[in-house]
């Protein structure tokens, strides 16, 4: 010890190698925990600042505002959704057809057993029992009486009828669900007597899985269309 | 020995660092991830629902969306479809209707109009609203020309509908931006909208008073 002449002299001659080792110790520690806690902030930061808009879709005519989009990534419609849809589809293919061969006509519109809808006797684009297979017996007594006499005179007079598939818009005008729902369709109709129009038509889709197994259940209970231009 | 055993703990203390940085990084590209479900789109036309360039409501001008809703609450007065259960829930007391109207209008609407839209829809009648482009301001009262279109029978295609044109005078309550609170409590929009809520009721929009 050369105290007070040399400051300099270490008390602990390790003494400087512990604090160095020390304090890098401390500051591996501070690195170690800063890392961790910016690791932690930027997983907040990127889950925490999340947009979520809203697509709104206006329809001027029924003015129905409604979610048209939402940035979740996926568009999703259940499989009754898309029955409900195909039933609709169809049934209005079905409604507004008048064809030129008579026989194909009293084919169609003819009331038919509920066994022969679910047999194999009908294949695929046989129009055989098409309306009466896809509705309710109410809905099928309104169109035997109000409608067919108006369309047996068209057919009588050599009119026909036939939808414009490219034309035809299919959406819901309500909640759907596994029971059913209220469907809007809007579509264009083209005569050979008239030329083309537009007809919108409200459905209402119902369910009974034992009457109508071929549709998983589904058929139009309600049907009311109107001629817009 | 001691200087061995810092060396190893100093390699494992990296090594978990490492392992932090890994995990946080997996975290982070799985708050990203995105699928993409491929789907078919029928071959409908779809013009007329199909929406534009998506434009937020804040990029929106005030006469844009003033406009809108003017329309939207016309033909919410007297648009008409043969579902009585769409009646029923257009005339709820949490409707859009009642929404987007002071009280005082909504009970009046529900005792001059709703009994005949009722009427019309039971009878499956059908009835479309067209508002006129220009909606001028007179005095305190927004002008609105509309023409209704009734068809008081179905499935008839020989039926014309029955044509009514009218004015509307109407003095609203307007403020750009979206509610923040709903009947004088919060108003979670993300929970309504999911929930199948009319995204018109969600503006700060009110009709104070309406003239015929």
């Amino acid at each position: 010890m050369d105290y007070p002449g040399n400051f300099e002299t270490p008390a602990f001659p390790a003494g400087k190698r512990i604090a160095v080792s020390r304090f890098m110790a401390i500051c591996a520690l501070s690195a170690f925990l800063l890392i961790v806690f910016l690791c932690g902030i930027l997983l907040w930061s990127s889950q925490s600042e999340k947009l979520e808009p809203f697509m709104i879709s206006a329809n001027n005519e029924s003015g129905e505002w409604k979610i048209v989009g939402k940035n979740s990534g996926t568009v999703e419609y259940s499989i009754n959704h898309t029955m409900q849809e195909s039933v609709v589809g169809n049934f209005v293919k079905d409604w507004f057809r008048i064809s030129a061969d008579n026989s194909e006509n009293e084919n169609a519109w003819k009331s038919c057993e509920r066994n022969i809808c679910i047999s194999d006797s009908l294949t695929f684009g046989d129009r055989s029992c098409a309306i009466y297979c896809n509705i309710s017996e109410d809905l099928y007594s309104r169109f035997s009486y109000d409608i067919m006499p108006d369309y047996i005179k068209r057919s009588q007079n050599g009119e026909t009828w036939k939808i414009d598939e490219k034309s035809l818009s299919i959406s819901p005008a309500g909640k759907i669900s596994d029971k059913g729902g209220t469907w809007q369709i809007s579509t264009n109709i083209v005569s050979n007597n008239i030329g083309k129009f537009t007809v919108k038509a409200f459905l209402k889709v119902a369910r009974n899985k034992n009457f109508y197994p071929q549709t998983m259940g589904f058929y139009v209970a309600d049907f009311n269309a109107y001629r817009i231009d | 020995m001691k200087k061995l055993i810092m060396f190893f703990a100093g390699i494992i203390l990296l090594l978990l660092t490492f392992v932090a940085l890994y995990f946080s990084g997996a975290l982070f590209d799985a708050s990203n991830d995105r699928y993409i479900e491929a789907f078919v789109f029928q071959p409908n036309n779809l013009s007329t629902d199909r929406i534009g360039h998506p434009v937020p409501v804040e990029k929106l001008s005030d006469k844009f969306v003033r406009e809108r809703l003017i329309k939207k609450f016309i033909i919410e007065y007297f648009y008409i479809n043969p579902d009585v259960e769409n009646i029923a829930l257009r005339t709820r007391s949490d409707s859009v209707m009642a929404a987007m109207s002071a009280p005082d209008v909504f009970k009046d609407w529900r005792k001059t109009e709703v009994k005949e839209i009722e009427d019309l829809s039971g009878k499956k009648a059908f009835r479309t609203v067209t508002i006129g482009d220009e909606i001028l301001k007179k005095g305190d009262y927004w002008e609105v020309y509309y023409e209704l279109k009734t068809w008081h029978e179905t499935n008839n295609m020989n039926l014309t509908p029955d044509v009514k044109n009218g004015i509307m005078y109407i003095k609203i309550s307007f403020e750009k931006g979206i509610r923040d609170k709903r009947a004088g409590g919060s108003f979670d929009i993300q929970k309504f909208l999911e929930n199948g809520g009319d995204p018109a009721a969600v503006f700060k929009f009110r009709v104070d008073e309406v003239r015929r």
